[in-house]
């Protein structure tokens, strides 16, 4: 594919295009993409005849793949025939010759080899970008999607099920298939598809989960730029396979969450039993934020699941708890009580520090419940109340001092009364009088 | 509170007295609401005990007070913040809420970086995320030398 | 006048206050009219003395606006009263301008003579309306924002001068500082003026008005309306202080601070009904943006129920009928969002 006829029409091309686009901006553009005009040759020409029939087709099949192909992250890169295979640059059947490696439709293990072809080769990927990693091909092999793919799976997914084909973006594109607010619905396509995933155990409601979870939440509402997404824990390509399962991942951001359970008493219990550490409790795409929703509300939630009413754990579970929902309720109550106050204009700058305390203890007693040990979850639960509890008695005591001065305000009331009842005798008076003898 | 002229010089002498009672009152009345509205305004007038927050900042300490690799945490806005004393002796100012949960960080000295006691978040002493879970820098605020005072503005 | 030994009286005020005290007030509607407009003048004098006291504190820029407004509440003695007494007696005030007015077209006392005293009577009602408008977007919350932002985009829409009138209001191109020293210029410079302009010219008229002679038909005004209008004043002040004690004046959080959207936010109560009005037309009227009809409308409509008097010499029962379904559509909107 190096001929030299490839490079003079290159050549060609290119001169055509500077010449269109006008001297100035094409160097100016030239300067700021550098890649545009690789120093070697590529694998094919950016450029091919390809167009000029596919340019005239009729036949919407053979025509948009050209226009997709022009908005996408290969459009400076590679033509036609870098992935079609065939000889982009000669006549209809030369180019079109099953020999040359054409083919229309390429399947999923062809697709892979033609994509790894350029993107597992550390050497060729470099010349456009630094950062691009170069071992999807291998991971994709390694995991179940590939592995599907090389068992003569026709259903299993190849670069293109996820990435796209002609109009392939960069994953950092928000527009990408693969960008952090697309991907669930990319993997759902399939994995949320009953019909599609009929042959298999897995479920189907993943994606309807996830985007109701914390995890899904954080992503897709408050733009979180590291909360998980499908891939954040199952990997994109096979990447965690030996990091310990999406298990492992969530380790990889809870660490202190992790350290705690480890050192509990349920750690070990838990490997004896077989059980899922952190899905276990937490569940796994449904995964809520851990208040009431996790159980410890009244009932005890979860914990109840092996520590219910006459167990001999029983009483030690509804200990912690009941620690750190008390704790959490009086929070809740501090807080609303300064937000009353600030809503009538109430202005107590140690209110704030001392809620501040609280919050920034709860947020360790989230981590303390971990431990699963009544000791750790009571003083980490007494250390949220204790600032509660202060805010609570300076927010009432503020709110009683207020209230005081108001209804002193109303001793004005009385003498205003008597103000009245004087003004009305007097008028009584006047217009009697005058009544009278006029 | 003039009276009427006409009504006046018909009236019998006792009348007259119980109605000069009653301007009296009236008036008395009238004068001592005034003065009851008096007080609550020069109150208010008066300076409070307290002083109100600056516009400008506030002020964190004296500029010896911050020798290298130190820090300290002050208020502003009711918002703590964390003013550091880098290594070369810069100051730098950073709202001291972790940006992932709002944790209080503290700064180590020890490894020149800005800790969150929360989740591990981690945070080089110029606000970057070295690792943990925050999502972006710490917010820096702009610190004014005034004289030998250290004043962190509002940004 | 009545009395020649008023001219040669050596003290001035004496004799200034001698002459207003003995104007004669006509009985019934005349004496009502007194008496509410009494109320307004206390109203428009509290507002007053509350408003200086409270500039005091009050920092007008966008960082600082809210904090001084709760410092007020908070740290000043009597800050609590002064900033309820101000808020309530600014909404009082509302009211007894809707009242003046409303009894005023029920009673058809608009008619000649007192045309005039109607347009003045019209101008306060819309000028106290501005007044609580601006002043309720002082302390910089998200509503401020908000209304800053609607109300300089609905200026924005009138014909012509729109583009010139919002950025007078604004001071740029989206509401901030500029804005905001704007709006506390407005609310406690220019309006205030245009006020005290408006009551001293009813004053006036009302006092040309008044008839020369006592008659069976009259009081003097002093001290028999006097009296009345100085109850009518200690049952305000009882009313606000009623209301101040037992209703705090809510304080949102600063615009700066606040994450909140648009949502949950409602308009204040007296300017409900051209809410109404917006929300319930459709995008466009005419071929032309709604808000843009509407807008013009408005002015429009508020122009011709201020002058309609001017016309209206003879003050026909038609004329009437159109005001009152006018003022009922405008209560009745008002209430409807109120309970929504």
């Amino acid at each position: 594919m190096r001929c030299s006829a490839d490079l003079a029409a290159f050549r060609l091309s290119a001169t055509a295009l500077l010449l269109a686009l006008g001297l100035g901006g094409a160097t100016a553009y030239a300067q700021a993409h550098p890649v545009a005009q690789p120093a070697a040759p590529l694998r094919t020409p950016a450029v091919e005849t390809c167009v000029n029939c596919h340019a005239v087709q009729q036949d919407a099949r053979l025509h948009d793949p050209m226009e997709r192909l022009r908005g996408s992250v290969h459009a400076h890169a590679i033509g036609c025939s870098g992935c079609h295979g065939g000889r982009g640059n000669e006549p209809t059947a030369q180019a079109h010759d099953p020999e040359a490696g054409f083919v229309p439709r390429p399947d999923a293990a062809t697709i892979a080899n033609r994509c790894g072809s350029c993107h597992a080769d550390a050497r060729f990927i470099r010349r456009f970008r630094e950062d691009l990693p170069t071992d999807q091909l291998a991971l994709y092999y390694s995991d179940a999607h590939g592995r599907a793919v090389a068992e003569g799976n026709a259903s299993a997914p190849s670069c293109l099920d996820c990435h796209g084909s002609h109009d392939i973006q960069s994953p950092s594109d928000p527009s990408s298939r693969v960008a952090r607010r697309h991907v669930h619905e990319t993997c759902g396509r399939c994995h949320a598809d009953p019909a599609h995933m009929a042959g298999t155990r897995l479920p189907t409601n993943q994606m309807e989960l996830w985007t109701h979870s914390v995890h899904g939440v954080a992503v897709l509402e408050h733009g979180n730029p590291r909360a998980p997404t499908c891939a954040g824990c199952h990997g994109a390509h096979g990447e965690y396979r030996d990091a310990g399962g999406p298990e492992g991942r969530c380790r990889q951001c809870h660490t202190d969450e992790a350290a705690a359970f480890d050192r509990s008493p349920h750690a070990a219990a838990y490997r004896r039993l077989g059980f899922s550490g952190c899905v276990a409790c937490h569940g796994s795409h449904d995964i809520q934020r851990a208040n009431g929703a996790l159980g410890t509300v009244g009932g005890m939630g979860v914990c109840r699941r092996c520590h219910g009413e006459g167990r001999s754990s029983y009483d030690l579970a509804r200990g912690i708890a009941g620690d750190a929902e008390d704790a959490r309720q009086s929070l809740a109550a501090a807080r609303s009580e300064v937000q009353a106050l600030e809503r009538d204009g109430l202005r107590v700058p140690a209110l704030n520090g001392m809620l501040e305390e609280a919050e920034q203890a709860d947020v360790q007693l989230r981590v303390a419940v971990h431990a699963l040990d009544a000791t750790v979850t009571r003083a980490a639960a007494a250390a949220v109340r204790e600032p509660a509890q202060r805010a609570r008695t300076l927010a009432r005591s503020t709110r009683d001092r207020d209230r005081r001065s108001r209804h002193m305000w109303l001793l004005a009331v009385p003498v205003l009364g008597l103000f009245i009842a004087l003004a009305a005798l007097k008028l009584r008076a006047v217009e009697r009088a005058k009544g009278g003898p006029g | 509170m003039s009276d009427d002229p006409t009504s006046r010089s018909g009236a019998p002498e006792a009348k007259l007295g119980r109605r000069s009672l009653l301007d009296l009152a009236l008036t008395a009345t009238a004068g001592g609401v005034g003065a009851m509205a008096m007080i609550p305004a020069l109150r208010f007038a008066s300076p409070p005990p307290r002083p109100p927050l600056g516009a400008t900042g506030v002020v964190a300490g004296r500029r010896d007070e911050f020798p290298e690799r130190s820090a300290k945490v002050v208020t502003l806005d009711g918002e703590p913040v964390l003013v550091v004393a880098v290594p070369g002796g810069d100051l730098r100012a950073f709202s001291a809420r972790c940006t992932h949960l709002g944790c209080i960080v503290a700064y180590s000295a020890e490894r020149e970086q800005i800790e969150c006691p929360c989740h591990g978040g981690r945070f080089a002493a110029d606000g970057r995320v070295l690792a943990g879970p925050p999502p972006s820098p710490l917010r820096e605020l702009p610190v004014v030398l005034r004289g030998n005072e250290v004043l962190v503005v509002r940004g | 006048m009545e009395d020649p030994s008023v001219d040669s009286d050596p003290k001035p005020l004496r004799s200034l206050l001698h002459r207003l005290g003995a104007l004669n007030v006509p009985r019934g509607d005349g004496l009502a009219f007194v008496v509410l407009f009494s109320v307004v003048v206390f109203l428009v004098a509290v507002e007053a003395t509350t408003g200086v006291l409270l500039a005091l504190y009050y920092r007008p820029s966008v960082a600082d606006a809210n904090a001084s407004v709760r410092f007020v509440v908070t740290d000043v003695e009597y800050g609590a009263l002064v900033r309820a007494v101000h808020h309530w007696a600014a909404h009082g005030l509302l009211v007894a301008c809707g009242a003046t007015l409303a009894w005023a077209v029920l009673r058809r006392a608009y008619r000649a003579p007192n045309a005039f005293a109607w347009v003045c009577g019209v101008g306060v009602a819309f000028l106290a309306m501005l007044e609580t408008a601006t002043g309720a977007m002082l302390p910089w919350t998200r509503q401020s924002v908000i209304e800053a932002e609607i109300s300089s985009t609905l200026a924005g829409q009138v014909p012509v001068v729109g583009p010139l009138l919002r950025g007078l209001m604004l001071g740029g191109s989206e509401p901030g500082d500029l804005a905001l020293a704007r709006i506390l210029g407005v609310h406690a410079g220019a309006l205030p003026m245009a006020l005290t302009f408006a009551v001293l010219l009813l004053a006036l008229h009302a006092a040309g008005c008044t008839p020369r002679k006592a008659s069976e038909q009259t009081i003097p005004l002093a001290p028999n309306a006097a009296l009345r209008a100085s109850i009518a004043a200690a049952a305000t002040v009882i009313v606000l202080l009623l209301l101040s004690s037992f209703r705090t004046p809510p304080l949102a959080a600063s615009a700066e601070v606040a994450r909140a959207s648009a949502s949950g936010i409602k308009p204040s109560w007296f300017l409900a009904f051209m809410h109404q009005m917006l929300e319930a037309a459709p995008a466009r009227m005419i071929g032309i943006p709604s808000a843009s009809v509407i807008t013009t409308a408005l002015v429009l409509g508020f122009g011709a129920f201020a002058l309609f008097p001017l016309v209206d010499r003879r003050g026909s029962r038609a004329m009437q009928a159109v005001v009152l379904v006018a003022l009922a559509a405008i209560v009745g909107g008002t209430i409807r969002a109120l309970l929504s």
